[in-house]
């Protein structure tokens, strides 16, 4: 019977080694190849394009895809930067005609027409689509109206007029539809491909894309590769090689990686870092047209009077914030909408003509707006409650700002911290005093921002409304004119900071750390974390 | 052998019956969490919500839902993931489990090495030196956080020292330190169960007689000590390679290790329904298996035990 | 391996081999065994400074100063500032007195739970004891995540959810551990006999049994309170631990992670004490198993 025993212990060591040895084995990385290794920080959810709606899922796919434009690294939109060499604007600002470039490929050899256009627009439309992003299409004619069932398709405001011609018409006019042809979720889709397999686009070997690289290996959790796409219209202007997209989560370890020169590029290096790296320039920081507020709840007291919404929005001190908060060069906010939109006339920023509304750190006119509203030096104000999910950058502006205002107000804070769903849903129906809100453009546009504050709002949660924000907000987006409309979109946010129902902290920034040797790679202000179609290695 | 199909078919039905309570109380306690996988910051229009929650049947009622989900596992299908939607929740265990399992393996295989040779070296000479330190070195395994010991790892051999790769998976050397920090707990524990268990075998007439009779000593240790000390450590092994194979999230996230143990936290911090409900079933099934594979060779190695109810 | 992700704890690992009963075990001394003493001895260090240090210390917990952050180690700030400006000391005090709180209130809660549902199942015995016990193994199998989150929910966040959360994984494995003692202590002549004698169940149980489980259930219950220390601070860790300004060891050592590189004794000062914390507990708890475990004995006291 010993035997037995002395089998089972050896069959158990074997098992375990034999699963042991089975590690795959290292790559070499080829030098002769321009090759970059960029941490795209997570798994993307999905490849397709009409599905993408995270960041990581966008710069995937604006390396993969060519939309109508592409912006440059000046953040230009020009004609022929895409698949469009040129368009046609209606007077009326509704109907446009794209003319399509002839020499186009898709990336299995197809040439790209408009059908692939109309196809993939009105696939993202489509309800059995379910795409989140679909309303970037409730622009078009009857976009809306597909999306909900109500019509059928070919009532779409888009349609092929012969393979190099596509023509849009839109629900209203739309000042930046050109600029919103240019996200990924746009893109076109090659319309034999997709029809004949709709899970093309989980497998390597099916995947097709028309951009300035084309996928070669997704190695779940790991890394994407990414090599050059020869059959890409500008192909020439490509210069990398291949591009490898790693899925490393951690921001430690990503810097650690940036450091042994694992990866060539990494973004959002953690907070401790931030100064040191910044001042050896081994980041760069540039700024992100968002914007980092507090949100009230105007339905509950003690914030449903404007001066104590006032004097808790003077009495922090942004600058001290930022730079022993953040440390990353991030611009206090004394207004709503962030700096990189341009004015009525182009050259201008929205947020330079519009000035501040308010001073930062204006302790002795918060102290007096506070007795004002019936609580001299804090006496007989409530502790309040702020509300926000697990995260170290939230958590430490909330402690600094806290202290603010038991330092200069005498009031009281309870920090309150919950699991991201349960947080969401507290927000979403109002059961929070005080929380924290990012705001970023779905489009360029400042109305991108000053749309979210009307009183029906569906991101509006601090139960705040103003007829005249609506009203001046209703004219702007019906005004053709562009001098006018900027006029009432100025109004309207002196409104929002004059009532105070969200408290702008600080303007983002986007902060990457390239290595040396990387070239021609840049964060563009919308979509893309990354754009990498004019980057190249130079060792 | 009748006797064995017999305890194998109980334990099955067992299992299966356990295993449908769990599925049913995992869906509902997964259903009345507050936010579901499509709440985001920036929310969706009505529509577009509407057309969502159709696609995943999200709007049927819960006990259709229950039941389409019942009928569904019951073809051996998780469905697709919310989360990933271009992979099935099928897909995603067929790939991340055999990594997790392969660095599992390493470490279960290293904690049993060291842990065995630990523990039968401080138990042979109980409370001299090398067996204090052991004690020692092996409270201080018990005591270290997990998410510290890797941080520190990292830091000194891939930061100071560059002398491993940081993170990802792929080479021996990205194993290095995923397998320590995997296996420095269970071979503190394995070190102290054999500590104790030589410390009483030591002491049985048989191993006295044996001692007596002159047998050498490593004869002694290896065919009389060894077999006795190895069983509880036994025992102990199915519930740890449940837990050790089937990942972990502090190792995974720390190392980029593309394995499932991430799966049990993240899938519920994204109301990934199906993940959920998905690893769920496969932890469950893995460790009923594993403890059934421990009963078994339990009872391959003391043929006194007797099949059904050795338990207590 | 960090087990509370998938709800099999390391203390169901050492459930399975807690000593068996007997009632003449708890002979010899508790006090030569020196790992144990070492332990008391380090705990008590350790609790000395956490209540102390403070008053000497003379800073507080949450005081914020953004002109002081990140400062080294110095005669004003024994063990640095943080990234806000925050005595370090002070914090990491206030930090372990609310984790030895939340650890040693689980050891409480879940010595009761496990006591009463265990040492049913254990006295009845037959099917209500196979039923108790197949549904014990059910409720582990859920992910613990999915309680914790939804405690969170109904209690709101909090030191309350926290300790009901760690109490609803630890008492599973207590249970199995009273419900073998009771099994092996009903059939022991003293039980008999009090049967015999017709006294009421609950007096057996309460009279007989549990005096003499007591002391391996105060065995275990000094080994949940350090893994419970760990799993507050790896829930710290993922994001469902104490809210600020209360900071637990755990959030302590959570924040100081990003600063290794920068200002190690951010991370340094908190992992340093919940490795001291657990490290004495776990003396502790070994040198009462020992001193409960009849196999120990027989070969002479602690060995020496």
């Amino acid at each position: 019977m010993r035997w037995k025993r002395y089998l089972a212990i050896v069959l158990i060591i074997l098992a375990l080694t034999v699963t042991a040895c089975g590690t795959k084995q290292p790559e070499i990385k080829q030098q002769s190849e321009a090759v970059l290794i960029y941490n795209l920080g997570t798994e993307p959810e999905i490849l397709d394009p009409a599905k993408a709606s995270g960041r990581p899922e966008i710069t995937v796919m604006a390396a993969l895809f060519d939309g109508l434009v592409r912006y440059n690294e000046k953040n230009e939109l020009n004609k022929g930067s895409g698949m469009a060499v040129d368009w046609a604007v209606s007077p009326d600002g509704l109907r446009y005609i794209f003319k399509l470039r002839q020499d186009a490929k898709w990336s299995n050899g197809d040439p790209v027409t408009a059908g692939d256009f109309e196809f993939a627009w009105k696939r993202l439309l489509a309800p059995e689509t379910g795409a989140e992003y679909a309303y970037q299409l409730f622009y078009l004619k009857n976009g809306q109206e597909y999306n909900s069932g109500k019509v059928t398709a070919d009532q779409v405001g888009v349609k092929a007029l012969d393979s190099y011609t596509l023509q849009v018409d839109l629900a209203s006019p739309t000042p930046y539809f050109i600029a919103l042809t240019a996200t990924s979720n746009l893109a076109p889709l090659n319309k034999k491909v997709v029809e004949a397999n709709p899970d093309w686009h989980k497998a390597v070997e099916t995947y097709v894309s028309n951009g300035p690289f084309e996928l070669v290996s997704w190695q779940h959790h790991q890394k994407l590769e990414l090599k050059k796409n020869p059959n890409y219209w500008d192909a020439s202007s490509v210069k990398l090689d291949k591009l490898v997209m790693t899925m490393v989560e951690s921001r430690d370890t990503e810097l650690i990686m940036f450091q042994n020169n694992e990866i060539d590029i990494g973004e959002n290096p953690p907070l401790q870092e931030m100064r040191k790296l910044i001042s050896e320039g081994v980041a760069t920081v540039i700024p992100d047209p968002s914007t980092y507020y507090y949100i009230f709840n105007t339905s509950k007291p003690p914030f449903d009077d404007v001066r104590v919404r006032k004097a808790l929005a003077y009495a922090i001190d942004r600058k001290a914030i930022v730079e022993n908060v953040l440390q990353a060069g991030q611009k206090p906010a004394l207004a709503f909408v962030p700096f990189g939109f341009s004015d009525a006339s182009a050259e201008k920023d929205f947020r330079v003509v519009g000035g501040s509304y308010f001073k930062d750190n204006d302790v002795s006119e918060a102290k007096a707006l506070l007795a004002e509203a019936g609580y001299p030096g804090g006496t007989g104000f409530p502790e309040i409650e702020f509300l926000y999910n697990t995260n170290e950058s939230h958590k430490k502006i909330a402690e600094a700002i806290a202290h603010m205002w038991k330092e200069n107000l005498g009031i009281k804070v309870k920090l309150v911290n919950q699991e991201w769903g349960i947080y969401l849903n507290n927000r979403f129906q109002g059961n929070f005093q005080l929380t924290w809100s990012g705001w970023g453009p779905d489009y360029p546009d400042p109305m991108t921002f000053l749309d979210v504050y009307v009183s029906d709002g569906g991101h509006n949660e601090t139960a705040w409304g103003s007829a005249q924000y609506d009203g001046l907000i209703g004219r702007a987006k019906l005004s053709g004119n562009s001098k006018e409309r900027f006029a009432l979109m100025h109004e309207a946010e002196k409104i929002l900071m004059d009532e105070m129902p969200i408290m702008p902290i600080y303007y983002y920034v986007n902060v990457t750390l390239y290595k040396p040797w990387v070239k021609g790679v840049f964060s563009p202000p919308f979509g893309p974390q990354q754009e990498f179609k004019w980057g190249l290695i130079k060792k | 052998m009748l006797r064995l199909a017999f305890f194998l078919l109980r334990r099955l039905v067992t299992c299966i019956l356990a295993m449908l309570f769990v599925v049913t109380l995992t869906f509902f306690m997964m259903k009345a969490l507050p936010g579901g996988p499509f709440s985001k910051e920036k929310k969706l229009p009505p529509t577009v919500m509407a057309n969502i929650e159709e696609k995943y049947r999200l709007n049927d009622p819960i006990f259709k839902q229950y039941s389409d989900y019942l009928w569904r596992i019951a073809k051996l299908d998780l469905g697709p993931s919310f989360r990933y939607p271009g992979s099935s929740v099928n897909d995603i265990i067929k790939r991340s489990f055999p990594v997790s399992a392969a660095l599992g393996a390493i470490a279960v295989f290293v904690a049993l090495t060291l842990g065995v040779t630990t523990g039968l070296v401080a138990g042979l000479r109980p409370c001299q030196m090398a067996d204090r330190i052991l004690v020692f070195v092996s409270a201080i395994g018990f005591s270290v956080p997990s998410f510290v010991l890797a941080g520190m790892l990292q830091h000194f051999f891939s930061f100071r020292f560059n002398l491993l790769p940081a993170a990802l998976w792929g080479s021996p050397q990205h194993a290095v330190m995923p397998v320590i920090v995997l296996a420095a707990l269970p071979t503190a524990v394995i070190s102290r169960l054999v500590r104790i268990q030589v410390m009483e075998v030591m002491q049985q007439d048989y191993i006295i007689m044996a001692k007596a009779k002159g047998l050498p000593s490593w004869r002694l240790i290896l065919f009389h000590v060894m077999p006795n000390a190895l069983q509880p450590v036994i025992t102990y092994l199915g519930p740890l390679i449940a837990a050790v194979f089937t990942g972990s999230f502090v190792v995974e996230h720390i190392f980029a290790i593309p394995g499932l143990g991430k799966y049990f936290v993240t899938s519920i911090h994204n109301r990934d329904y199906t993940l959920i409900m998905g690893v769920t079933i496969f932890y469950s099934g893995f460790l009923m298996a594993m403890n059934l594979m421990v009963d078994l060779i339990y009872a391959l190695l003391n043929p006194q035990v007797r099949y059904p109810g050795w338990e207590e | 391996m960090e087990p509370i992700t998938k709800t099999f704890t390391q203390s169901y690992f050492r459930s399975l081999f807690l000593p068996l009963p007997n009632a003449n075990s708890r002979q010899g001394s508790f006090f030569p065994n020196r790992p144990a003493v070492l332990g008391l001895w380090l705990l008590a260090v350790v609790i000395i400074i956490v209540f102390l240090g403070p008053m000497v210390s003379n800073q507080m917990p949450d005081q914020v100063d953004l002109s002081r952050t990140n400062q080294a180690p110095s005669q004003e700030y024994w063990f640095g500032t943080d990234q806000l400006g925050r005595d370090l000391f002070t914090r990491v005090c206030y930090g372990a007195r609310l984790s030895l709180f939340v650890a040693l209130s689980t050891a409480v809660i879940v010595s009761f739970i496990g006591v009463v549902y265990g040492g049913f199942a254990g006295y009845m015995g037959g099917w209500t004891d196979e039923v108790l016990m197949r549904v014990l193994e059910i409720i582990a199998s859920v992910p613990f995540l999915i309680y914790a989150i939804l405690l969170m929910t109904v209690l709101g966040p909090g030191v309350n959810s926290l300790l009901v959360a760690l109490a609803a994984v630890y008492w599973m494995p207590m249970a199995r551990v009273v419900r073998g003692q009771f099994i092996n202590l009903k059939e022991e002549g003293f039980v008999i006999a009090a049967r015999v004698l017709g006294l009421s169940r609950w007096r057996i149980i309460l009279g007989h049994i549990v005096p003499n489980a007591l002391g391996v259930i105060i065995v275990y219950g000094t080994l949940v309170i350090p893994e419970a220390i760990f799993a507050e601070a790896l829930l710290s860790y993922i994001g469902l631990g104490v809210s600020s300004p209360q900071s637990s060891l755990g959030s302590l050592v959570g924040d100081g992670l990003g600063s290794i590189r920068l200002y190690p004794w951010q991370l340094f000062f908190p992992a340093l004490f919940i490795i001291l914390l657990v490290l004495s507990l776990n003396l502790i708890g070994e040198g009462l198993r020992e001193y409960c475990d009849p196999r120990f004995f027989r070969q002479g006291g602690n060995g020496e």
